[in-house]
């Protein structure tokens, strides 16, 4: 085997959450050469932040990580902090540029030298670091890219009238992760933000920022489920303190989960409350949050107190059309459309569409393939 | 050497082509490894991971019970829109994937034709194969992917929603019989083949629900469906009623809110209820569809000319439960389930299970060259 970092055979997966960790692992076990980069400082992207809180849907982030170890003495290699902001190229001859942020990048898995960039021919000759920010740059060469650089939460602060960021007890699905979290600040149990008090009457809103033509248009797919995992949660946490609703206008989950909310939906200490809540204000002696809206079902006017809010905030592409390394055909809000257009780049996972974790293993999959198929031809590899 | 199929001659792999049954299936030398991929299935998963396997330069045999390519795909009349904006009811793109599969040199499409049997390992699986004129071919395979599909759920099991009882209640896909039909022209009702201006959509029949012989699971694409199926009616002529009775309207991802928003920007009216049941009119007239409005509260009935249910799609798995599904890899270890036989799914997702099927394959093919066997450990 050659030192170099990538050649045109190379498939260069971009992004190591448990897409770009599925495409590399299935196309390095097809006998492609993979390089992956993850821009930040571990592999797993938000399935690891969010597995504890989410035992349903049970992650196999740690197992794949185990797995990229195994292979990494092999043909793949990874290297983390390192963020591709550039590429450039056609399909069988893409040269991608990347930042290596300080300290220098490790290597998972694999001792030898050939991923170090420093060891690498292909490494760009000035790659000198930046005297003030240490940062260095690389250049890699790939036939085929994996783009699977995930998602971001909708920011909950642009949604105005649900006060996220002026009121302290209104939190979003993610802050919600973190409290629920045994290992996270509060150890699991949900103090609220403002006092410090344990939460008993916990609000969800869902489609909070999704499904709005003034946000995002599309539906996330995964924060109903979310929800009621979470809802279950509180259920399973304070026992029969708990007083929980959820403000829904579609439950959306499919398949089998439909057991998971006959499970919360006939739970006496959860309610189900039809409707788009319009406002969330602060109440004026006790400074929790009161949700205002109309009922659907039966149009009431409604004004209710809870301990803490919970809004289901939605997903959007981790980076936003307008920030792709190069020019790619997108859907309306950015995530990476499947067009012959886009070459030998594939997205993978939520960087094409909002999809859980089980979705996104199958989606990077197929990513894999067509990555392989390209480097196959690139390499005059027959069948 | 026999060749039967349509694309036999142009695409023997490195092993024996299909040799009688009763000769024996010898592999063509010791520990001879077969790179060729199985697929059991010509629906939109099978035909995807069959072409997409070829592309990745690995031969493949097809097998397709019917006579057609296409499976439940070639019975619609459009597809939901598949990419920006999202508006529009869009062809299905079957003829042009089964005209690709089948005019691929490494293909080998056996059309009217089944598996009788499976032996072996990854890398040298040695399978038979029953050809509709009632030749056996044997031959040795690599990998499989089990692509066999779905079944309708049957709907004879829902006559408090009149099926069976009225000719005018049908089932979603016997509406796309009925579209296809009319080509573009207007939809006519089976009783009489009057045009159909007033339909009425009843979503999650028989789903969603504990009833006895009723699915306890929602089927993901209905919804979806019945959206694109007002949409038939509405493009045609805006006059034409259109009422679609949902509980949760189920349209997720990234296209769908934004094809349920045309919908209604078309006319199609939505409502939240779950329907009690659909009755003969007692005249001339229509099935009526009664529901409890849960916005107004009360009770109402609506007659129709059409009514619609939209019933749930089974697995062909074999055993007669739907549940649990098929994980991706059976055993033994070098079978791959994909598409809607390991749980309900559309056709987009049929063929993204379909190609990474393709790559699983190809895996194990790979690995059985090198000695390596057995699935990954995270996979599930
Ligand atoms: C509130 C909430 C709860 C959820 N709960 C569940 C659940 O219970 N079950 C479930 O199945 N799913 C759940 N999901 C969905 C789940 O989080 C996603 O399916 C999954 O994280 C997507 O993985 P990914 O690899 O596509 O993206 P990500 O996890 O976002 O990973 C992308 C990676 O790419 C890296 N990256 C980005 N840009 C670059 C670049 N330029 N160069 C290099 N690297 C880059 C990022 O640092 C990141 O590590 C939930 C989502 C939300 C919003
Ligand atoms: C009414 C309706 C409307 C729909 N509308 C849409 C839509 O708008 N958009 C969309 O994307 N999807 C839609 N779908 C879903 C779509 O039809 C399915 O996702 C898709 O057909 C699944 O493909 P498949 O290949 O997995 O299975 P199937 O289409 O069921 O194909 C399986 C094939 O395997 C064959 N087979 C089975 N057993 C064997 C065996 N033992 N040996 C050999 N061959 C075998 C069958 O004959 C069949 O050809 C709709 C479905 C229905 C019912
Ligand atoms: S998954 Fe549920 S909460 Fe999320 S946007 Fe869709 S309907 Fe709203
Ligand atoms: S997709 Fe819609 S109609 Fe089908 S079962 Fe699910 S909720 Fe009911």
């Amino acid at each position: 085997m050659s030192e170099v970092v990538a050649t045109t055979r190379t498939i260069l997966v971009v992004g190591g959450g448990i897409s770009g960790m599925t495409a590399a692992l299935e196309a390095a076990e097809a006998g492609a050469d993979v390089l992956l980069l993850e821009k930040g400082a571990s592999l797993g992207g938000w399935v690891s932040q969010l597995s504890r809180g989410h035992p349903t849907l049970c992650p196999p982030a740690r197992t794949l990580e185990d797995e990229l170890r195994r292979l990494g003495a092999g043909r793949l290699r990874v290297l983390t902090r390192a963020e591709v902001v550039r590429i450039d190229g056609q399909p069988g001859d893409y040269t991608a540029t990347v930042r290596l942020a300080p300290p220098a990048p490790r290597e998972v898995g694999n001792a030898d030298r050939s991923g170090d960039p420093d060891a690498s021919p292909d490494a760009d000759p000035d790659a000198v670091p930046n005297p003030d920010t240490g940062e260095r740059k690389l250049r890699v060469k790939a036939g085929a890219v994996v783009w699977a650089t995930g998602w971001r939460p909708y920011d909950a602060a642009k949604i105005e009238p649900y006060g996220y960021g002026r009121i302290p007890d209104v939190v979003s699905s993610l802050d919600f992760a973190r409290l629920a979290d045994p290992l996270g600040p509060t150890g699991g149990r949900l103090l609220r933000p403002s006092d410090g008090r344990e939460a008993r009457r916990v609000a969800f809103v869902l489609c909070a920022g999704s499904r709005d033509k003034n946000h995002l248009r599309h539906c996330s797919r995964v924060c109903c489920a979310a929800a009621l995992e979470q809802a279950a949660h509180v259920t399973g946490h304070l026992g029969d303190e708990a007083d929980v609703t959820l403000y829904y206008v579609d439950i959306r989950v499919t398949g089998s989960l439909e057991d998971l909310y006959r499970k919360v939906r006939s739970d006496p200490r959860v309610k189900f409350v039809r409707s788009k809540v319009a406002q969330i204000t602060r109440d004026a002696h006790t400074g929790s949050p009161v949700l205002h809206g109309v009922a659907t079902e039966g149009g009431q006017r409604y004004a209710r107190v809870h301990d803490l809010v919970v809004l289901a905030v939605g997903m959007e592409p981790g980076v936003p059309g307008d920030a792709l390394p190069l020019r790619l055909v997108t859907h309306a809000g950015g995530f990476v459309a499947p067009d012959p257009a886009n070459g030998a780049i594939f997205a993978a996972g939520c960087a094409a569409e909002p999809l859980d974790v089980s979705r996104c293993v199958q989606h990077a999959t197929v990513a894999a393939l067509r990555a392989l198929q390209v480097v196959r031809r690139v390499g005059g590899v027959e069948g | 050497m026999v060749g039967d199929g349509p694309g036999d001659r142009a695409a023997d792999g490195p092993e024996a082509g299909p040799e009688r049954a009763n000769a024996p299936p010898t592999p063509r030398r010791e520990g001879g490894l077969s790179r060729r991929i199985l697929v059991v299935g010509g629906g939109v998963a099978g035909m995807t991971a069959a072409l997409e396997a070829a592309k990745a330069g690995y031969p493949v045999t097809l097998v397709e019970q019917g006579p057609q390519l296409g499976g439940a795909l070639a019975g619609l009349w459009k597809r939901a829109a598949v990419r920006s904006p999202f508006r529009h009811p869009v062809d299905t793109g079957v003829e042009a994937l089964a005209e690709a599969v089948s005019t691929h040199p490494g293909v080998r499409v056996h059309r009217s034709a089944g598996v009788v049997r499976v032996a072996g390992a990854p890398g040298r699986f040695t399978v038979v194969l029953a050809e509709g004129n009632g030749a056996r071919v044997a031959g040795q395979v690599g990998a499989i992917v089990l692509a066999s599909g779905f079944r309708p759920y049957d709907a004879r099991r829902l006559p408090e929603l009149g099926y069976g009882e009225s000719p005018d209640v049908v089932t979603q896909l016997e509406l796309e019989t009925l579209a296809k039909k009319a080509s573009g022209g207007p939809i006519r009702r089976p009783s009489d083949d009057a045009e159909a201006r007033r339909v009425v959509f009843v979503q999650c029949a028989g789903q969603r629900s504990r009833t006895q012989g009723h699915l306890p699971y929602c089927s993901g694409h209905c919804c979806l469906a019945s959206v694109k199926q007002a949409m038939y009616f509405k493009d045609r002529d805006p006059g034409i009623e259109t009422l679609v009775l949902h509980d949760d309207l189920r349209t997720p991802g990234v296209g769908g809110e934004d094809f349920y928003r045309s919908a209604q920007e078309k006319g199609v009216t939505f409502v939240r209820a779950r329907v009690d049941g659909v009755v003969l009119s007692p005249g001339p007239g229509g099935p009526v569809v009664s529901f409890p409005d849960q916005v107004l509260g009360e009770n109402v009935s609506v007659e129709a000319d059409l009514v619609v249910l939209a019933t749930g799609m089974v697995p062909v798995s074999g055993t007669d439960s739907p549940l649990p599904w098929l994980p991706r890899e059976a055993r033994p270890t070098g079978i791959f389930a994909a598409g809607a036989v390991r749980r309900p799914m559309d056709s987009s997702e049929a063929a993204e299970d379909g190609a990474g099927a393709a790559l699983k394959a190809i895996q194990a093919v790979e690995k059985a060259a090198l000695g390596r066997s057995g699935p990954s450990p995270f996979r599930s």
